[in-house]
C-alpha cells in the first residue's frame, strides 16, 4: 500500500522495508514491510475503508483482516473484510434489519459480498481512487456501486468525495445513466447483478476526517443513501438530514470504537477488530534458543575415519541418542540410517509450524552426536507415515554458515531438497511403531442454519485417538459428547429438492448428542517418485461413510500438482451412531493445484459432487508463510439455480489461523472456519481429513523457501 | 460473524468451565482449543510465578566459584537481566546461553544474533564495527542487519554508520574497575530511523561493556563482561 504522508511521518523505524527478492524456487524470500505496525486507517459502518456510512478511496494495509460490528436504527451489520492484495479487497457481511417486514420476515437478515479495487495511488496532488461493488452477489438488497477519491491533507486531515449508484445514488442524484433494472421477484440471489452495475441515478457523497491526536478521529459526512425503504415505508428511522457526524477512538492498534449521530435523528455505534496476518499477536517466537552448531575439530582431521562403523553397537548407540535429541526438540525420530559418511533421519514434526525450523534444529542437534566422518546429513520429514521430501545439507556447510550475516541464504543455496520416495527407511527407532496417541478435550461448534436464530451451537467433550500400526497405516477415531447446546431452538427444515446431502445439517446437529465423528482405517503410500497415495474406509465424516481413494502427483520443486480422488459413500444416520440411511453416491474429482507465487494458490477441482451433480470448484487462497490462510471458493454444477435454492450456487470464504501466531509459541495447531452464505445441497464435497495435497507440500521447495528465514531459529 | 463471536464465546465458556484437556502428549495431535487452553493457562501461571532473583543483586563473591567466561546481559525495555555462559564457539563467533535457554551470539563482543526472545536479530554484520573499534579514530561504513518479520520473511535493514571516539572512561563492573575508551556508533537507515550503540574497550582490546540495539520490539541490550 502506498504510504501516505501522514503515515510516513509516524513510521520512524530503523527497520522499515526489506529488499524485494525475486521469488525463485530456491531463494530466500525477503519482503517489503515494516517490523512496526502500520496504522490501520479507518473503517466505515460497512467495514470497508470509509468515513461513516460512505466508503473512501484508500485501501487498508495489505493483508489486513478486520471484523466490524456496527449498529444504528435497528440496522446491525457484521462485516468481515480482507485486503486480498495491495489493491483488491473483499468483504462479507451479515446484516439484520429489525422490523423491516420484508420477504415474509419481521426482522430481515441479509448476507452480502463486496469487492473493491484501488485504481490510483495517492500522490503529491493525486488522490487515491477506488471503485467498489457493494452487495454484488447477494440478494442485492444493499447493492451499490461507487467511485471514490481520498486525499490526505497534511498529517491530520483526510477528505473524500465520490459518486454512487444504487443505494448510494438514492439521495440527491445529479443525473442518471440509463435505468437500473429491478431484481426480478423471487430472485434467489447469488448471481452477478451485472445489468444493474453503474446504472440508474448517480449521486455525489463526501466525507471529512480530522485526527487531532493519534487515537482520536472526528468524522463528518454527506451521505447519498436515502434509506428509502427503511425511513419512508417502514419507519425504522427518520432520515431528517443527509449529514452524519461522529468520533472514533483507537483503544489499541487492533481495537477501534466509534459513536455517531446519524441522519439527523439517530445514534450509531461501531467496533472494529483489526488483525494483520503479517503482524503476529505476539511478536517473534518464544521457542527456547536452539543448540548452537558444534563444529568438528579440524585440527584432528586425521582421526575422522570410518572405523567406528565396524562395530554395529556404535550405530545403535547413535540412533538411540539421536532419538533422545530429536525428542528434546519436541519431535519424533521414526527411522535412521547411518553410514560412515552419511546420516538420514526420518522425522515426525509435531511441534514447529515453521518447517525449516524443525529441520534446522534436527541438523544442529546431529552436530553433537554424529562421528566426525559423517559429512552428509539428510532430514526426511514424515507425514502420515510417508516421506514428504528429503532435505540434505553438508555438515561442513552447517558449520561454516551458522553465524554468517547471509548464513540463511547460503545454507538454502547449499541445501538439496529432493524427492524421498525411493530412499531406504533405515532402522526403526525404538518405540516409533506401533504408536498410539489420544486426547480428551473440550469442543465447541457453531452453526448458522436459521436466519431467524442465527447463532446456534453446542459445547462438550471430545475423545479421539489414532493408532499407527505401521508406517502409513493409520486407524483413527473421534467421539463427542454434548454437554450443552441450543440447536433445538430452531425448527427449520430443509426445503431442498435435491438429495439432502448437506441441507439437513441442522438435524445432524440436533439429533447428535453422542456422536461418532469419524472412525477410519487409512493407508498412505508412495506409489513412486513424485506420487502420493491414500486409501481410506469407514465412517469418513459426520454425514457420510464409505471408501475413498486418492492419488497425487507433486514433484518437490513443482508449482503444479495434479490429483484424483474417487469415493463411494452412503449417508449416515442423523444421530451420529453406526447406522446409515438409504442414499448412496459415487463421488470424486480430478484436481489441479497451482502456486502462483508469493503465497497465492489457485485450484480447480472438477467431477461429481455428493448430490450426484457434475461440475467444478475454483478456489483462490492467499497463504502467508506464518500459516495464515484466507481464501474464497465457488462451485458451479449442473444443478439449476432454481433447484439449488437461495444463493443459486455454492460459494464461501475460508480462514485458517495458526495458533503460533496468536500465542507466540511454536505449535502446529491451527484453527479455521468456512463462512458460507448458506449451505445447500448442490456442489458439496466429501469433507475428510488427511487429504494429500495440504499434508505434503509444506515440505516441498516453494513452501520451505518461503519460511527459510526460520532455519537458524 | 455471529459465527466468530459464537466461536469465541464457546472458547471462553470452555475455558471458564475449566474443561481441562488431557492427551497422550503428542503436541501436533492436540486440537486448537486444547492447545489454546494449555498455552493460555501457562501464560497466566507464568505471570504469577515469583520473579527470579534479579541479576543486579549479583556480587563478585558469588562469582568466585563460577568458571569460564560469563557476561551479564540486560534488556532495557523489559528490565530483564541474565548471566550468560559461553556455550559454543564457531568461526570466531561465540554463542552465549542463559539458564532459561535464551541465547545471543557475539563476535568479540559485538552482537550478531539473538535467539528465543520475543523479537530476535536473525543475523547482523559485525566486521566493519569491529574494525572501527580497533582504532581511536572516527570512521564511516555500512552494515546490514537481518530480522524476521511477522510474516516470517527476512527483513534487511541497511544502515549507514559512523563510529566516533567519546573519550577515556573508567567503568565499574561488579566491584571491579576497568580503564576503557568509550566509542559511539550512530547508524541510520533510509527511512529516518536512527540508533546509537556504545562500546567501552579496555587497553587489551577487551570489550568490557556495550549497549547495542537488538530489535524494534526489544530495544537495546547492555552487555557487561563479568569473567573473561
Amino acid at each position: 500500500m502506498p504510504v501516505s504522508k501522514r503515515y510516513r511521518s509516524r513510521q520512524r523505524a530503523i527497520v522499515r522495508k526489506g529488499r524485494v527478492a525475486a521469488l525463485t524456487c530456491c531463494a530466500v524470500a525477503a519482503s517489503t514491510g515494516s517490523v512496526l505496525p502500520e496504522p490501520a486507517g479507518s473503517l466505515n459502518l460497512y467495514g470497508v475503508p470509509g468515513t461513516i456510512d460512505m466508503p473512501s478511496g484508500e485501501s487498508a494495509p495489505d493483508a489486513q483482516l478486520s471484523m466490524t460490528l456496527s449498529s444504528f436504527a435497528g440496522i446491525q451489520r457484521t462485516n468481515l473484510s480482507f485486503q486480498l492484495t495491495d489493491r483488491i479487497s473483499a468483504s462479507f457481511r451479515y446484516s439484520k434489519f429489525k422490523d423491516l417486514n420484508l420477504g415474509g420476515y419481521v426482522d430481515y437478515y441479509d448476507r452480502s459480498f463486496d469487492i473493491r479495487f484501488r485504481l490510483l495511488d495517492e500522490g503529491k496532488y493525486m488522490p487515491a481512487v477506488t471503485v467498489g461493488l457493494q452487495d454484488f452477489l447477494g440478494t442485492g438488497y444493499s447493492s451499490a456501486e461507487y467511485v471514490v477519491a481520498t486525499k490526505n491533507l497534511g498529517d491530520k486531515v483526510k477528505v473524500s468525495a465520490g459518486l454512487g449508484w444504487g443505494r448510494f445514488g438514492s439521495h440527491g442524484s445529479i443525473g442518471s445513466i440509463g435505468t437500473r433494472p429491478d431484481r426480478s421477484a423471487g430472485d434467489l440471489g447469488g448471481t452477478l447483478n451485472t445489468a444493474q452495475w453503474f446504472r440508474g441515478p448517480v449521486a455525489p457523497f463526501a466525507g471529512l476526517q480530522f485526527a487531532p491526536t493519534d487515537k482520536l478521529t472526528l468524522k463528518f459526512e454527506y451521505s447519498s443513501d436515502a434509506y428509502t425503504l427503511e425511513s419512508d415505508s417502514r419507519d425504522l428511522f427518520e432520515r431528517a438530514s443527509p449529514f452524519n457526524i461522529g468520533a472514533e477512538y483507537k483503544l489499541s492498534d487492533s481495537f477501534h470504537v466509534g459513536a455517531y449521530y446519524m441522519y439527523g435523528s439517530t445514534l450509531g455505534f461501531s467496533a472494529s477488530l483489526i488483525l494483520n496476518p503479517k503482524k503476529p499477536a505476539l511478536p517473534g517466537s518464544n521457542a527456547k534458543a536452539p543448540l548452537p552448531v558444534k563444529p568438528r575439530d579440524r585440527s584432528a582431521l586425521d582421526s575422522w575415519g570410518t572405523e567406528w562403523t565396524a562395530d554395529p553397537a556404535n550405530t545403535d548407540t547413535i540412533r538411540r541418542v539421536s532419538a533422545e535429541a530429536v525428542a528434546n526438540e519436541g519431535m519424533l525420530l521414526e527411522h535412521m540410517q547411518v553410514t560412515g559418511n552419511t546420516a538420514t533421519l526420518r522425522i515426525r514434526n509435531t511441534r514447529y509450524d515453521a518447517e525449516p525450523m524443525a529441520i534446522g534444529r534436527v541438523m544442529r542437534a546431529m552436530s553433537y552426536i554424529l562421528p566426525p566422518s559423517v559429512e552428509v546429513i539428510s532430514v526426511v520429514p514424515v507425514v502420515n507415515g510417508i516421506p514428504a521430501s528429503a532435505v540434505t545439507i553438508r555438515r561442513s556447510d552447517l558449520e561454516r554458515f551458522e553465524n554468517l550475516p547471509d548464513g540463511t541464504e547460503q545454507i538454502l543455496a547449499a541445501a538439496e531438497i529432493t524427492d524421498a520416495a525411493d530412499q531406504p527407511r533405515g532402522i526403526e527407532a525404538e518405540g516409533a511403531y506401533p504408536r498410539l496417541s489420544w486426547a480428551i478435550e473440550p469442543y465447541a461448534t457453531i452453526g448458522v442454519f436459521d436466519p431467524r436464530n442465527p447463532v446456534l451451537g453446542d459445547v462438550g467433550l471430545r475423545a479421539r485417538g489414532s493408532f499407527e500400526v505401521a508406517p502409513g497405516f493409520v486407524l483413527s477415531g473421534s467421539v463427542t459428547q454434548r454437554v450443552y447446546g441450543n440447536y433445538d431452538e430452531s425448527d427449520r427444515v430443509s426445503d431442498s429438492v435435491l438429495p439432502h446431502v448437506r441441507s439437513d445439517a441442522l438435524r445432524y446437529a440436533q439429533e447428535g448428542s453422542t456422536v461418532l465423528e469419524h472412525l477410519t482405517a487409512s493407508y498412505y503410500f508412495r506409489p513412486g517418485k513424485d506420487l502420493y497415495g491414500r486409501v481410506s474406509a469407514g465412517y469418513l465424516e459426520r454425514m457420510f461413510g464409505g471408501v475413498s481413494a486418492e492419488v497425487l502427483w507433486k514433484p518437490v520443486d513443482s508449482r503444479l500438482a495434479l490429483g484424483a480422488e474417487a469415493n463411494w459413500v452412503k449417508q449416515r444416520d442423523f444421530d451420529g451412531g453406526f447406522g446409515f440411511q438409504d442414499y448412496s453416491v459415487v463421488t470424486g474429482h480430478v484436481s489441479a493445484y497451482y502456486a502462483l507465487g508469493n503465497g497465492y494458490l489457485t485450484s480447480i477441482q472438477a467431477g461429481r459432487y455428493l448430490a450426484g451433480d457434475w461440475g467444478a470448484t475454483v478456489a483462490l487462497d492467499r497463504e502467508f508463510a506464518n500459516g495464515w490462510k484466507v481464501g474464497a471458493f465457488a462451485t458451479l454444477t449442473d444443478v439449476s439455480h432454481e433447484d439449488f435454492g437461495e444463493g443459486s450456487f455454492d460459494k464461501g470464504i475460508r480462514v485458517e489461523v495458526p495458533l503460533s501466531w496468536l500465542l507466540g509459541k511454536p505449535t502446529t495447531s491451527t484453527t479455521g472456519m468456512v463462512l458460507r452464505p448458506l449451505v445447500r445441497d448442490g456442489g458439496q464435497m466429501l469433507e475428510m481429513e488427511g487429504r494429500l495435497y495440504d499434508s505434503v507440500r509444506d515440505y516441498h521447495s516453494l513452501e520451505l523457501s518461503r519460511e527459510w528465514g526460520m532455519f537458524w531459529r | 460473524m455471529g459465527d466468530v463471536l459464537a466461536m469465541i464465546r464457546g472458547m471462553v465458556l470452555a475455558l471458564a468451565l475449566g474443561l481441562a484437556a488431557c492427551s497422550s502428549g503428542g503436541e501436533g495431535t492436540t486440537s486448537p482449543l486444547t492447545e489454546a487452553t494449555r498455552l493460555i493457562t501457562q501464560k497466566i501461571k507464568g505471570r504469577n510465578k515469583a520473579p527470579p532473583p534479579p541479576a543486579a543483586q549479583l556480587t563478585r563473591a558469588a562469582l568466585e566459584d563460577a568458571k569460564g567466561p560469563l557476561i551479564l546481559a540486560s534488556i532495557e525495555r523489559s528490565k530483564a537481566a541474565a548471566t550468560l555462559r559461553l556455550a559454543r564457539q564457531n568461526g570466531g563467533y561465540g554463542t552465549w546461553v542463559s539458564l532459561d535457554k535464551l541465547s545471543v551470539t557475539l563476535k568479540q563482543g559485538v552482537l550478531s544474533a539473538s535467539r528465543g526472545l520475543p523479537g530476535d536479530l536473525l543475523a547482523g554484520e559485525t566486521d566493519a564495527t569491529l574494525a572501527a573499534l580497533r582504532t581511536d579514530e572516527s570512521s564511516s561504513y555500512g552494515k546490514v542487519m537481518r530480522y524476521i518479520g511477522g510474516d516470517r520473511q527476512i527483513l534487511k535493514s541497511r544502515l549507514s554508520c559512523r563510529m566516533d571516539p567519546v573519550g577515556a572512561e573508567t567503568i565499574e563492573i561488579l566491584e571491579r574497575s576497568h580503564a576503557t575508551r568509550h566509542m559511539a556508533e550512530v547508524c541510520s537507515d533510509s527511512y529516518g530511523g536512527t540508533i546509537r550503540n556504545d562500546y567501552w574497550i579496555g587497553d587489551d582490546g577487551t570489550l568490557w561493556q556495550s549497549r547495542q540495539y537488538l530489535h524494534p520490539v526489544m530495544g537495546y541490550i547492555t552487555f557487561q563482561q563479568l569473567l573473561k
